[in-house]
């Protein structure tokens, strides 16, 4: 049985299986550079979904490192003020012998979505050292 | 006997890319449930650490009023206590919260414990 696309010497001239016709040559590189942004995008959009947990669970451990040393009656300013680099407000009252601080990060979203940003607010309660309750 | 095929393969490509893109976006999707617990614990964990060393600031005034205390500032750090153990000079505190992961409700817990020295 003769293959039509075999391997091998025929005929005296070396034969190299061609599984592509000259008509579609260059329509994976083509298709390759349409769908690699997709891809692209796709990736960074996922890192930066991962960097807004990162960033929430970094703002949730500093609004109550805040709200402790409040509390407890040290003074706070370093740690507000190093938050405050990054971009974070905090909102702090003091009710009934219990400090109440609320921690704000505005999040911008990535290139599609420029302009647009929401917000991660965190929340932490500490009752003041040296007070009781009522 | 194995033909080659001799139709157009054009397209492969794309589809190659969008079964990725779609494995990508399901990873991510995962990535980002199991990140919203990770940051859940870590605000239960904060949370019924301030809880415990609340219930610690009024253990002198003893148990019942420990505990009250400790379920004040929970309340306030949206937790819920499960257990409350007020013991001599130590306070023990077991508090939960609940996350929705997929449509399906997880409870995150953690315990914490504060007192005197």
């Amino acid at each position: 049985m003769v293959k039509k696309f075999s391997v091998g010497k025929r005929g005296g001239k070396l034969r190299f299986p061609s599984l592509h016709s000259s008509a579609d040559s260059g329509y994976a590189v083509a298709e390759f550079a349409m769908v690699f942004p997709a891809l692209v995008m796709v990736l960074f959009f996922g890192f930066w979904i991962v960097q807004v947990g990162l960033n929430e669970y970094s703002l949730q451990t500093e609004v109550t490192q805040i709200a402790r040393a409040i509390a407890r009656g040290d003074n706070s300013a370093p740690q507000i003020a190093e938050a405050a680099i990054h971009g974070v407000t905090f909102d702090i009252t003091t009710q009934n012998n219990v400090t109440s601080v609320v921690g704000k990060r505005s999040i911008h979203c990535p290139a599609p979505l420029r302009g647009q940003s929401f917000e991660l607010k965190a929340v932490a309660a500490a009752q003041n050292e040296g007070a009781t309750s009522d | 006997m194995i033909k080659p095929s001799h139709r157009d393969d054009s397209g492969n490509i794309t589809l190659m890319a969008l079964v990725t893109i779609i494995v990508v976006m399901c990873g991510f999707a995962i990535v980002m449930q199991f990140s919203k617990v990770v940051v859940e614990h870590n605000r239960v964990k904060n949370a019924v650490e301030l809880t415990a060393l609340a219930g610690a600031t009024d253990l002198i005034q003893g148990p019942e009023i420990s505990c009250s205390s400790s379920r004040r500032i929970a309340q306030s750090n949206r937790i819920v206590i499960e257990q409350c153990l007020a013991t001599g000079a130590d306070i023990r505190i077991r508090a939960s919260s609940n996350v929705s992961i997929f449509g399906r409700n997880y409870v995150v817990r953690e315990v914490a414990r504060a007192g005197f020295e």
